[in-house]
């Protein structure tokens, strides 16, 4: 149904654009936001339209930042000569909550995909080998386990191989915390495959 | 497993009823155009939730209907039971209903339920073209393997991408082929592990229908079964090399026609009889025969790698073959496996002093099944 307040209605065409929001959760934010003070929502607008004034992304990792290089570029504490290949910034994140990963990043912003058109030269790869030319001694791919994240790890592993630089993959198989039974049969038989020799 | 009862709502020109089920073998006669196999169709439905006849679950709708609703409850080697719900709608598509807990995916249900069945379209695994073989092979190690039913899976996806940079070379000749060689990596990975467990599978296969086919005929013949995988290493060639060598030879023919064309998508298996080729020389009986044997050597196969008794469904399993053959045919099939076969009234007649007596009788008509 459509509402009879043109703004109102422009409000939820928007975030009904975003991804897992469908017309309906559009309809019970907009709702919720008319009901909100306006502070808030003046807050909130603040917020959208500053990530795009001043978010960019960092001219070395490709990492989403504010300054460049971003923050991990540019920290004296971290491991210059390790890289970890991630295919989104989320990954990035990911590894940060561990804390435990003192190397740098490179993200490459998705995955090899020709089927949606997405080849060698829509991702940061020239960028990696770039920066690999410095002193890297350390290169650890951690693309998704689908079949395109093993298709640009493939095509990574080839392109780096002959550079004699440590080259490894992160390992894939049961996560912690769960429980074998439960295990999905394919997540099984990857972990069988990828047994390690003690 | 078995199948202890089922009800019918909405499915094919089958009747609303409900029917439940010794464990025994179950012989279901009637005219033609009754709804014979439609029953096996529905069965076959319950196990793997798709039709053998349709890839459209709309066709399986009986007319004037808005929905169709099956429900069953099979017993396991443990004698626990399990109940099955599916039901389809069209619009809003497929739902089941695992012992009352949904499931998102139809895949989880596959080899949880075994079936092999037997039917008309079964004479094209010998007789049809190769990828009728192909799809033979598919079913049955999916059943058997979970491994296989992923891997093919990620090799389709495989093939599909590559399919696309190649397609594209097809409308941009500057373009041709640029990117392919990523995606020969991946796809020869999955291609040697499917190939693998292909060829695996025919040696499991052989000595199985080497003793049933004789067992059947009652005569010396040999049957055997041989894999021509698309690729093969030569000798002292690893799989590898040898995936690289065929790559190489049909590159300009891939970027000619853009499409891949090597892999096991292409691979075929050739059917023997005394080293006579089947598809080249075989009668129909003879076609007939070697699906019966296949059927009875799949059910061992399931039965070896799952623990669990496969539902055996026979389709007009007296045509084609002569009335000795016919009675011996269900002998392969192990006594302890709950059998559905499905004759002709004309089969009834002449095969009712040769029905064995622990078999229930059973009479189709008008989609409606009835006690004899």
């Amino acid at each position: 149904m459509r509402y009879y307040s043109e703004t109102v209605e422009r409000a939820i065409h928007e975030l009904a654009k975003l991804p897992g929001i469908g017309r309906k959760t559009a309809q019970r934010h907009v709702f919720y936001l008319l009901k909100t003070s306006a502070a808030e929502v003046d807050s909130l607008s603040q917020a959208l339209l500053d990530l795009k004034r001043k978010v960019g992304y960092c001219s070395i990792c490709y990492n989403i930042t504010e300054q460049d290089p971003c923050p991990i570029c540019r920290s004296e504490q971290r491991d210059r000569s390790t890289i970890c290949v991630v295919e989104e910034a989320n990954d990035v994140l990911a590894f940060e909550k561990i804390g435990e990963y003192k190397g740098l990043y490179h993200v490459l912003g998705g995955a090899l995909s020709p089927l949606d058109g997405i080849g060698p030269d829509d991702l940061k790869i020239r960028e990696l080998l770039a920066r690999l030319q410095n002193d890297v001694r350390e290169v650890i791919i951690a693309t998704n386990p689908s079949t395109e994240g093993e298709a640009t790890l493939f095509y990574l592993t080839k392109l780096i191989k002959p550079l004699q630089i440590k080259l490894s993959r992160i390992a894939q198989g049961i996560p912690m915390g769960a429980d074998i039974e439960h295990a999905d049969e394919v997540t099984l038989s990857r972990a069988l495959d990828g047994r390690l020799p003690l | 497993m078995y199948l202890n009862s089922f009800s019918i709502r909405g499915f094919r020109n089958l009747k609303e009823q409900r029917w439940t089920f010794p464990r025994q073998t179950h012989f279901i006669f009637g005219d033609n155009a009754q709804g014979k196999t439609n029953l096996l169709e529905m069965i076959y439905f319950l196990c793997l939730t798709k039709s053998f006849r349709t890839s459209e679950d709309q066709e399986c709708l009986s007319h004037q209907q808005n929905h169709f609703l099956l429900e069953a409850c099979f017993i396991d080697e443990s004698q626990l039971e399990h109940s099955l719900q599916v039901s389809y709608q069209p619009g809003a598509g497929k739902s089941i209903h695992l012992d009352g807990k949904p499931l998102h995916r139809s895949s989880e249900l596959i080899g949880r339920f075994p079936v092999i069945k037997l039917s008309q379209e079964d004479l094209e695994i010998t007789s049809g073209p190769p990828h009728q073989r192909r799809r033979f092979c598919n079913i049955l190690l999916s059943q058997v393997s979970v491994r296989y039913l992923g891997l093919l899976k990620e090799y389709e996806r495989i093939v599909k991408q590559r399919n696309c940079i190649l397609k594209k070379g097809l409308n941009d000749r500057s373009v041709a082929g640029a990117g392919v060689e990523i995606w020969d990596g991946p796809l020869m990975n999955k291609a040697a592990a499917i190939s693998d467990l292909r060829g695996k599978m025919v040696d499991e296969l052989n000595p199985l229908l080497q003793e049933y086919y004789q067992k059947f005929t009652g005569k010396g013949d040999i049957l055997t079964l041989e894999y021509l995988p698309d690729v093969a290493a030569r000798r002292d060639e690893s799989y590898a090399a040898a995936f690289q060598r065929r790559l190489n030879h049909c590159r300009w023919q891939e970027y000619q026609r853009g499409i891949t064309l090597i892999g096991p998508h292409r691979d075929d298996f050739k059917f023997f009889i005394n080293g006579k080729e089947l598809r080249l020389f075989g009668s129909s009986g003879e076609h007939k025969s070697v699906a019966v044997c296949l059927k009875a050597a799949e059910g061992v196969l399931i039965r070896r790698t799952l623990d669990r008794l496969p539902i055996v469904l026979l389709d007009d399993l007296y045509a084609e073959l002569d009335w000795d053959r016919g009675e011996r045919a269900l002998h392969l099939f192990s006594s302890d496996l709950q059998c559905f076969v499905t004759g002709t009234s004309f089969d009834y007649q002449a095969l009712q002093p040769l029905l064995p007596s622990s078999g229930q009788v059973l009479w189709m008509r008008a989609g409606a099944l009835e006690r004899l």
